[in-house]
């Protein structure tokens, strides 16, 4: 409708417009009103208060002091705060590429015709997801544990005269890795159902063509053919994935309680430590994480759009 | 879906629940609230009127408060019978739940009135000013005040007021397995503080226990745990004649450098291990390490244990003998009628009183806060009939407490990172504790 | 050549298999251990004496009140799962078909509060919630988590799919929303109906720290925070490691069985989505 004239003569129609774009707004409005009010109720608002802590130095008891942008100033020049942003980083790389990776194995795998027991196999990858994170974070800890006593995977690894990281002491960059690890066994399986979804969704009709193009090889065929197609499943996965992983509090606090010396203190984590006594820093902190998922998220959103062009 | 099987779904869910709702035995710690659809209401109060209700919020460990609440409170229950008392488990110690709690508003009926926590919290508590006159209280009662344990008195004190009752103390000792000992030749040490083991005869002997025992070392040095290592570190730096009179050990002094080298000679020298998890005795228990350094609620396990002989010594002595003082406090706070506070402090009482104090101690495992119930004749028996428990009790005037300042947490998670160093990064131990007390002295107010 | 790459699917299925169920037999293992074994003697898978009685014992362990708590875990979580299908079925479509203003910018702070954990935010939210009383009843464990802006958006990525004729073709009929939604939208939305059923069931099932923080007594515990006093985590007085193996697995045992109900349909939901994009 953009860019008619409104000729004077059709005042009943403007009316007739607007009465539509009234009722469609009531409609939408209508639907959303369950969602929106329970959304602003028990989202927004305590995340609201989030924001408003953070201008101010509260310990829960008592009134918060207004101290304006002092707690921000009080996280960027903490070490520890941007050690905190790198772990945070450094856990997103480890656990989302191969959460997603081994999800898309998985499903190729699961996939293939003439593979007997299919959805046998599909079960098993799935059924961690049955497991809470609290309870797989107990079972990963006592099985990979190195001190005080050895535990399964790294009695193991001993008997078979291979080194096995002392994660929980002098290589903490693998402690990372454990926690990653729990994770991937944990979530693995729903990006698998994910691209599952998206591997029946391609029409044969092109691996038909590809054959017929003389495409030869499996990995051939995956490059050009499938893994193109499967570009909008792969975003969506790695943008929600994200912000799954970035909110990761759980594995952290039962499995390495954000140590050894700091090294799994993720931003989550980092805030975490800051209750009760210095809420303000605690919601700075909090705030600076909204932010920056948000423009994280735009970013990938934009690039994806960008790609998409191409198909 | 189809609707058959959401019609399925549906009533194997609505009988599931009848079923379970049928035969739960609720056998609730308190009492049941009144209604349970999703139009529910808060905990019903639903005694007659005149009954005070308080709530007592706490993390004892789930046999001890079965105990408490089973044999306990109804003793309690007949001297006070107009007091009711609500007993919360709250599952986690955060000191967080237990502030969100207090900031709700006096007359609220779900905020706690009485709550177990340890003395840490108490200059929090003392600037918002949610507590009860607890000193008045105590110089009312004079022969209640000098019946507790002086050395706790302290540790409950801010600001020179007693501000919270103790209600169990405990503090950490040496756990010696003596059959190691025994094959190493080392003399297992005494129990008295003051003619105990020194560091010196200490490190000579984990280097012993770990030469002439296969498959074990001395020590276990524990990491990870900032509130755990923080405390113990107290033990081993008064010990060392460290200065505790600005309330935060002065990290950067010899003594506390002394510590840290002492650990770090016996982590080096392979004579230790290290745990992630200060309080698990497991490694011990299983025969990996011959000492650890942990504390008597494990009563319940180390009385019925026999895979090996054992027996509980002080901390090596070096300037002084020490150890560290912990232990949970009872904090009344303000409440909004007379009645709850006369029955507050009816609890606080009766918590006092001898014979709840014996049976809470010889329950749980920790060690009793008042003098006479210490010299009691039962608890007296108690302990003879446990010897290792005295080397828990003879360390007790020899505790020193943690500070009770807002800011203990940051300044704990502080050296627990400088510890963690220390111990795996191989940091240099006199800087790294020179960059702690900077920091330390960035966090305090 | 086809039977070939069969089997090098077959092993690699295989081996993946043994890895993934790893973790859960070692579980079931250290179970049927005492705790003692339990914790000295991880190098074994199983025990010695597969001790069955652990499985009992855990009944009697105090705070545990099996049967109480899930029962309590049933009525939340299935009560969530409903409320969250119903808001995010209403709201979905409303996304989806429905230009309404400032559409777009709701949507868009709908998804970024999934950012924040409920750690983070768990403060602000129990003062609100005790002002009205809601405090140790299944309002609190209930109500606040039915919008879930990740279940809306599921149902507007489906509802997107649907083809814009058939709706089309119902309006020149002169039905309003309402009635597209009641009878287009909603019985098409089986796919996404499950998806979620499914995903929420098992969050809410395993949920521990807000039935724990928002819960005062024992009786209004759900199974995840009676299995968390089994947890060798706060000062415990007893090893409890067998003990809270097997609480994991006693507890584990719904949800899977409701996944293996749910499993294919699940599969197949997925695809119809449209969530693949």
């Amino acid at each position: 409708m953009a860019g008619r004239r409104m000729r004077p003569a059709s005042f009943s129609r403007t009316l007739t417009i607007m009465m539509h774009k009234f009722r469609t707004t009531l409609a939408g409005y209508g639907f959303i009103f369950p969602a929106i009010v329970l959304v602003a109720i028990f989202l927004l608002y305590p995340i609201g208060f989030v924001i408003y802590i953070s201008f101010h130095k509260w310990g829960i008891l008592g009134t918060p002091v207004f101290v304006g942008l002092k707690n921000y100033v009080t996280i960027f020049s903490d070490d520890r705060f941007w050690q905190a942003v790198l772990n945070t980083g450094y856990y997103m790389v480890l656990a989302v590429p191969t959460q997603i990776g081994l999800g898309l194995l998985l499903a190729i795998l699961v996939n293939r015709k003439g593979t007997a027991g299919r959805g046998f196999f599909r079960t098993i990858y799935f059924i961690p997801l049955s497991i809470s994170f609290v309870a797989a974070g107990i079972i990963f800890q006592w099985i990979l544990t190195t001190t005080p006593i050895e535990g399964f995977l790294s009695h193991l690894f001993g008997q078979l005269g291979l080194p096995f990281p002392q994660w929980e002491t002098t290589d903490s960059n693998w402690a990372m890795v454990a926690i990653a690890l729990m994770n991937t066994w944990k979530s693995a399986g729903y990006a698998m159902v994910i691209y599952l979804a998206g591997l029946q969704g391609i029409n044969r009709d092109y691996y038909e063509a590809a054959a017929i193009d003389g495409a030869r090889s499996e990995w051939q065929v995956f490059r050009y053919i499938t893994w193109p197609l499967l570009a909008p499943t792969t975003v969506l996965l790695v943008i929600s994935t994200v912000i799954f992983t970035v909110r990761g509090f759980e594995p952290i606090f039962v499995m390495t309680q954000g140590g050894p010396a700091g090294a799994t203190t993720t931003l989550v984590y980092y805030l975490y430590e800051k209750f009760p006594n210095t809420m303000g820093v605690s919601s700075a902190a909090a705030t600076f994480l909204l932010v920056a998922i948000l423009v994280l998220t735009l970013v990938q959103f934009l690039a994806s759009r960008r790609a998409e062009s191409y198909y | 879906m189809s609707k058959r099987r959401l019609t399925l779904l549906t009533s194997i869910f609505l009988l599931l629940v009848l079923l379970l709702a049928a035969c739960s035995d609720a056998k609730p710690a308190t009492k049941e609230p009144a209604a349970e659809e999703p139009a529910g209401e808060e905990p019903a109060a639903e005694e007659p009127a005149d009954k005070a209700v308080l709530n007592l919020w706490h993390t004892i460990p789930p046999e001890t408060e079965e105990f408490l609440v089973s044999e306990l409170m109804p003793k309690f229950y007949e001297l006070n019978p107009s007091c009711e008392i609500a007993v919360n488990n709250l599952g986690i110690e955060d000191p967080a739940l237990i502030r969100t709690g207090l900031a709700l508003p006096i007359d609220d009926p779900t905020r706690p009135h009485l709550w177990w926590m340890a003395s840490s919290e108490t200059g929090a508590y003392v600037d918002a000013d949610v507590l009860a006159d607890v000193d008045g209280w105590l110089n009312a009662n004079p022969d209640i005040k000098s019946n507790v344990i002086p050395a706790l008195l302290e540790l409950s004190s801010y600001e020179g007021k007693v501000r919270s009752l103790p209600w169990m103390t405990n503090n950490t000792a040496m756990w010696i397995n003596t059959d190691a000992f025994e094959a190493a030749g080392v003399a297992v040490p005494s129990q008295n503080p003051e003619e105990t083991w020194t560091w010196e005869e200490f490190s000579d002997a984990m280097q012993k226990v770990t030469d002439a025992n296969d498959g074990m070392v001395g020590f276990l040095i524990t990491t990870n745990q900032a509130g755990w290592d923080f405390w113990t570190f107290h033990a081993w730096y008064a010990a060392a004649g460290g200065d505790l009179s600005a309330g935060i050990p002065d990290v950067a002094s010899d003594a506390a450098v002394r510590t840290l080298q002492l650990q770090k000679d016996l982590l080096a020298n392979d004579l230790a291990t290290t745990g992630t998890e200060g309080w698990d005795a497991a490694a011990w228990y299983a025969g990996e390490v011959a000492v650890v350094a942990n504390g008597p609620w494990n009563f319940p396990t180390l009385s019925t244990f026999t895979d090996f002989n054992f027996t509980v010594v002080p901390y090596p002595r070096d300037a002084v003998p020490a150890t560290n003082l912990g232990g949970n406090q009872l904090f009344i706070g303000k409440t909004p009628t007379p009645e709850q506070e006369a029955c507050a402090f009816a609890f606080g009482e009766y918590m006092l009183t001898d014979d709840f104090q014996i049976a809470f101690q010889k329950q749980s495992g920790n060690l009793p806060v008042t003098a006479t119930s210490a010299a009691s004749e039962e608890y007296q028996a108690h302990l003879a009939a446990y010897p290792f428990l005295a080397g828990f009790v003879n360390q007790t005037p020899f505790g020193v407490a943690r500070y009770p300042i807002p800011e203990y947490t940051d300044i704990s998670n502080a050296f627990s990172l400088a510890w963690d160093d220390v111990m795996f990064n191989d940091a240099d131990i006199a800087d790294r504790l020179d960059a702690l007390k900077a920091e330390i002295e960035g966090i305090l107010p | 050549m086809v039977r070939k790459r069969n089997y090098g699917t077959m092993f690699l299925l295989i081996v993946l298999a043994v890895l993934f169920l790893f973790p859960l037999v070692y579980m079931l293992g250290g179970s049927l251990k005492t705790n003692q074994e339990a914790d000295s003697k991880p190098e074994t898978i199983f025990p010695e004496q597969p001790q069955w009685r652990n499985y009992i014992d855990i009944f009697d362990a105090p705070n545990f009140n099996i049967l109480l708590q899930t029962r309590n875990s049933l009525i939340v979580t299935f009560t969530v799962t409903a409320g969250q299908i119903f808001v995010a079925a209403l709201a979905g479509y409303a996304f989806a078909r429905i230009r309404f203003i400032w559409r777009d910018t709701i949507f868009i702070i709908f998804l970024a509060t999934l950012i924040l954990p409920f750690e983070l935010i768990f403060v602000p939210l129990y003062l609100m919630l005790a002002k009205w009383g809601w405090i140790n009843s299944f309002l609190a464990l209930i109500v606040p988590v039915i919008a879930n802006p990740f279940a809306i958006f599921m149902f507007r990525q489906f509802f997107i799919t649907v083809p814009i004729e058939l709706e089309e073709a119902m309006r020149m009929d002169g039905a309003g929303y309402m009635r597209i939604f009641l009878s287009l939208m909603l019985p098409l939305s089986g796919p996404p109906f499950l998806t979620i059923f499914i995903l929420t069931w098992l969050a809410e099932w395993s949920a521990l720290l807000r039935p724990m923080i928002f819960a005062r007594t024992p009786d209004m515990w759900t199974l995840q925070v009676g299995l968390n006093f089994l947890n060798r985590g706060a000062q415990v007085t007893t090893p409890t490691t067998a003990y809270l193996m097997a609480g994991i697995a006693l507890a584990s045992i719904p949800p899977v069985v409701i996944f293996l109900i749910m499993q294919r349909r699940f599969v197949e939901g997925i695809a119809q989505t449209g969530i693949k994009g």
